[in-house]
């Protein structure tokens, strides 16, 4: 084709504002941190050029309610008119010059060329008054939501910096008070190392007035703790009482680890507070430390990672995976020389945060190892630490799953045999994992009949005795994969303890889904059950200590032998919650009906039972 | 019926909806379901089967799945007022996905299986896109590759709808597509939006960095997969759902670090003893062999192999190759089940094949 055209694509910038205010940036408030942004940015232009200049920023109100102005200087290095054009006109445009602006690592925060935009949220028109720092002359900029602007020569010579004129638009008055804004300057503000002015209308004052040393430090925090306590509950509104401090090699990369005052479960959303080039750039960053980390909420101030186009989190590259490694040390480390000089502040951050020590003990054989002995866990003796477990044993049980430890908890415990319930998150995994870190302790998972090994065997004379009976029993049984053993144990209160394997108790669920699923499901889970049958097994202990079970065995009893028998049987399958097939619950039917013929001609001869 | 639902199966229901996917969510709504059924408390037994078969799919017990998600579907099918159908007929595709896996299962009762969720997607208005991405799916992991690369095109032509899997996730299966064709430079470059983060969801990246390590290393690109690697593991190594990954991961080492691959080999050996999946378990065994029989040709080696009592290997721990052999044998052993449910001899010849290749990179 020879005869080309070349068009260029309208963009609708208010559409554009519509986008940005609802998808990219969380609220509007941030209109707020993009205008510190560009002031942030052109002073640390400047510095570039003139190495004895200090910056500011003042931010002045002026009327109130709908009539308020808002006016953000600054004593950066200002635009000439080219610059204008070139970067406050094109979106897209990285804001503040440099080819490495889009990729690498740049001087400068704003990258996208849009920050100011978000003005329009606020404000229906920007006026902006700029006087470079390399000469030429004082320029006005009006800006419209329509994407047009306009540009004149003003007269007067300002020295050398920006002004941003912002105008409450309808709607927006909420953002204009003077309470809100003082809030945001600090929020946003609060770290950086020049002084920012805001004058309400009726008084000035420094918003950052008060920078601590341990910024630049932080392992100063450690001789400045209450401060450091108070700077937290000041930035992130919430009370602390402990810190660790937290430092890069480079030392790009630093901040406070305030340990959470309450226990927070494993899902919750890790929200830090970050600082890039000490201007605040997320509240809600979550991936900046190792997973485990969830007891902690960050200050955390980085000279050293790219922020995504949200500004809400940083780009996942090689970078912030040494960061966040590196941090992740920081606070390991910190644990692990609690361990030895402060102990009893260790054990309290694992009372309150044993999940988070159990997720890093599970990556880390070495930090296990310093603190296992205050890891508590869920066992037949009540919650344990391990190091109270191991004063007394030296050989400890632990189930694999809640359902096997619910199966054996109440007889373990008449036994006084310690078990250790493994089936809550990492537990399991900790206590397979114990005798790598502690060479003293043999570990041993638990299957639920295993507990049997501690009853009372029949004397030899006692089963020959009830030899036939045990077989009747046995019989009686059959049909359901359930087999009887006959011992003595404790609590004698309890006639019978049932186990199954995890074979067995996924088979019932199969069977009951079975019996009300779809034709095509059921011919599924017929074959998929036809493969667990031979492992799906239960086994019925009978407590010949018990009164009742004790006369079902005496002689005179046959009669009544299999319906009590089957009985006890469905009765542990109820308690145990598991589902009852329609085998099953027939025999509970007829059994029931059973004992009542049973007891109402009994009651008829006078004789009670 | 709304009678209230009990105050225990709200506390372990709420429980487990704040634990990540793991054996503990499992179990805890699991406890719940039988609390529920035992009240014979149907639409808490639905409420709480729903968060069940999700977490069981994402945890890697996908038994557990099928079984909760039949039960739903009959009750649906008794009372479909009652019940939010979107939801039961997205998570029908897991369940299809996951029958695959089970040798037992045959071909036929696969295809009804198919067919089934087919009537059901039309009735509700959903194309037959995911009907012939179902047929992909099939034709791929029963070794009838050709069929597979047919519907593959047929599905991409197909404009997508709310039944369509997310958009990483396809484009993850599109990878995997490649590289289990063997085509290594198509399948990095399909998989460029997944390595740059523009594509993610739950399981992506995950199993496609994995799936990619061996891709990377056969193209000479080591030094990017051992930038991805570690992270990678970290990311999966406690979700026995990833059970073919580490497998993946432990073919990887095996060329470039094979002491740290038998490390992997100990670490994960446990799960295999009762991993529902036994297609995971054959494809992690196949790494495996691959890995043990390497190290049988290391000299000077005294081997003192870490491995469960439960896994059944009771020959020497120092004879790696006797072990490789062991290994080896039970990865052929769930292939032939595979190939007799299959009709051919698909898993058997690649597990021989994967073998081949790797003692030809030696």
């Amino acid at each position: 084709m020879s005869n080309q055209n070349n068009y260029r694509f309208q963009v609708n910038l208010s559409g554009m504002i519509n986008i940005l205010s609802n998808h990219l940036y969380s609220n509007p408030r941030v209109f707020l941190r993009e205008v510190m942004q560009n002031a942030v940015d052109a002073i640390t232009a400047r510095n570039q050029l003139e190495t004895d200049y200090q910056g500011k920023v003042h931010i002045e109100l002026a009327g109130s309610g709908a009539n308020s102005t808002l006016i953000i200087e600054d004593n950066g290095v200002g635009l000439t008119e080219e610059d204008i054009h070139e970067f406050l006109a094109q979106i897209g445009q990285s804001s503040k010059r440099g080819e490495a602006a889009f990729t690498g690592e740049t001087t400068f925060i704003g990258r996208f060329g849009i920050g100011l935009l978000s003005c329009f949220m606020v404000s229906d028109e920007i006026v902006m008054v700029t006087r470079s720092a390399k000469g030429g002359p004082t320029l006005e900029w009006r800006g419209q939501p329509d994407g047009t602007y306009s540009i004149r020569t003003l007269e007067t010579d300002l020295s050398a910096g920006t002004k941003v004129y912002l105008r409450c638009k309808t709607g927006s008055e909420m953002y204009y008070e003077p309470q809100e804004l003082e809030r945001g300057l600090y929020y946003y503000g609060a770290l950086l190392p020049y002084p920012i002015t805001f004058n309400d209308g009726t008084s000035s004052k420094v918003i950052n007035d008060y920078r601590p040393v341990w910024i630049q430090e932080p392992d100063l925090a450690r001789s400045n703790r209450e401060e450091v306590l108070q700077y937290g509950e000041r930035l992130m509104g919430e009370q602390f009482r402990d810190f660790i401090p937290l430092r890069t090699a480079s030392g790009r990369t630093g901040g406070i680890a305030y340990v959470l005052p309450h226990a927070v479960n494993l899902n919750a959303k890790r929200s830090h507070q970050v600082y890039l080039k000490y201007m605040l750039v997320s509240d809600k960053a979550e991936n900046i430390l190792p997973d485990w980390a969830f007891f902690v909420k960050c200050l955390i101030w980085t000279d050293e990672l790219q922020p995504t186009a949200s500004r809400e989190h940083f780009y996942e590259n090689e970078r912030l995976e040494e960061v966040r490694d590196e941090l992740g040390e920081a606070i390991r480390s910190e644990l692990m020389r609690m361990a030895d000089y402060d102990p009893d502040r260790l054990q309290h951050i694992i009372q309150l945060h044993a999940l988070s020590m159990k997720a890093l003990a599970t990556e880390d054989a070495e930090f296990y190892r310093i603190v296992h002995r205050w890891l508590p866990f869920e066992t037949t003796y009540g919650r344990r630490t391990l190091g109270e477990m191991l004063k007394e044993h030296d050989h400890i049980h632990y189930t694999l799953t809640l359902d096997e430890y619910r199966q054996i908890t109440h007889v373990a415990s008449a036994q006084s045999l310690l078990v250790v319930n493994g089936g809550y998150i990492y537990d399991a995994e900790l206590m397979a994992l114990l005798p790598e870190v502690n060479a003293q302790v043999v570990t041993e998972r638990l299957l639920p009949e295993d507990v049997s090994m501690s009853f009372t065997d029949l004397t030899p004379q006692e089963r020959k005795e009830y030899y036939e009976k045990t077989r009747l029993a046995d019989m009686a049984l059959q049909r359901f994969r359930c087999q009887i053993q006959l011992k003595r144990f404790k609590p004698s209160e309890l006639p019978a303890l049932f186990t199954l394997s995890k074979e067995s108790s996924d088979l019932r669920s199969l069977e009951a889904a079975k019996e009300v699923s779809t034709d095509t499901l059921s011919s599924i889970l017929g074959s998929l059950g036809s493969t667990m049958q031979q492992s799906a097994y239960s086994t019925l202990y009978l407590n010949l200590d018990n009164p009742v079970v004790g006369r079902i065995f005496q002689p005179g009893s046959e009669e009544m032998m299999q319906v009590a028998i089957e009985m006890l049987y469905v009765n542990s399958l109820m308690m145990g919650h598991y589902p009852m097939n329609k085998q099953e619950m027939a025999v509970l039917n007829q059994g029931i009906l059973r004992f009542i013929e049973w007891g109402l001609s009994a009651g008829g001869k006078g004789d009670s039972l | 019926m709304s009678t209230p639902i009990d105050p225990e199966i709200l506390a372990l229901y709420r429980e487990a909806l704040e634990l990540p996917d793991s054996r503990t969510k499992v179990e805890l709504l699991e406890q719940a379901v039988r609390i529920a059924d035992h009240q014979g408390h149907i639409e808490a037994g639905y409420m709480v089967r729903s968060e069940l078969v999700e977490a069981a799919i994402f945890s890697g017990y996908p038994r557990k799945a099928m079984i909760h998600y039949s039960w739903m579907l009959g009750q649906y099918d008794q009372n479909p007022q009652a019940y939010n159908q979107h939801n039961l007929l997205w998570s029908y595709k897991w369940i299809f996905v996951n029958a695959i896996d089970f040798p037992e299962i045959s071909r036929e009762q696969l295809q009804e299986l198919i067919d089934d969720m087919r009537v059901r997607y039309q009735a509700a208005g959903y194309s037959d896109r995911t009907y012939y991405s179902n047929l992909y799916t099939l034709h791929l992991y029963v070794g009838e590759l050709e069929q597979a690369d047919d519907y593959m095109k047929l599905v991409l032509q197909l404009p997508r709808d709310q039944m369509s899997d997310c958009s990483a996730c396809e484009q993850d299966e599109l990878v995997d597509h490649h590289i289990i064709l063997g085509r290594h430079e198509e399948a990095l470059q399909a998989a460029e939006p997944i390595l740059q983060g523009t594509m993610s969801c739950t399981t992506v990246p995950h199993q496609t960095i994995a799936s990619l390590l061996l891709p990377f290393y056969h193209l000479g690109r080591t030094a990017e997969a051992e930038d991805y690697r570690s992270r990678n593991y970290a990311n999966i190594a406690s979700n026995r759902d990833y059970l073919q990954s580490i497998g993946a991961h432990i073919g990887y080492l095996t060329h470039t670090d094979p002491f740290l691959g038998l490390d992997l080999f100990e670490r994960h050996a446990d799960w295999l003893i009762d991993h529902e999946s036994i297609w995971e378990v054959m494809m992690f065994t196949m790494y495996a062999a691959g890995l043990l029989r390497r190290l049988s040709k290391e000299k000077d080696v005294h081997y003192q192999i870490r491995l469960p009592v439960e896994y059944g290997y009771t020959g020497d721990k120092a004879d790696v190759s006797t072990l490789a052999d062991y290994v080896l044998a039970q990865a052929l052993d769930i292939a032939a089940r595979f190939d007799k449910r299959n009709g051919n001899s698909y898993y058997t010849g690649r597990i021989y094949q994967y073998i081949r290749e790797t003692e030809e990179c030696n």
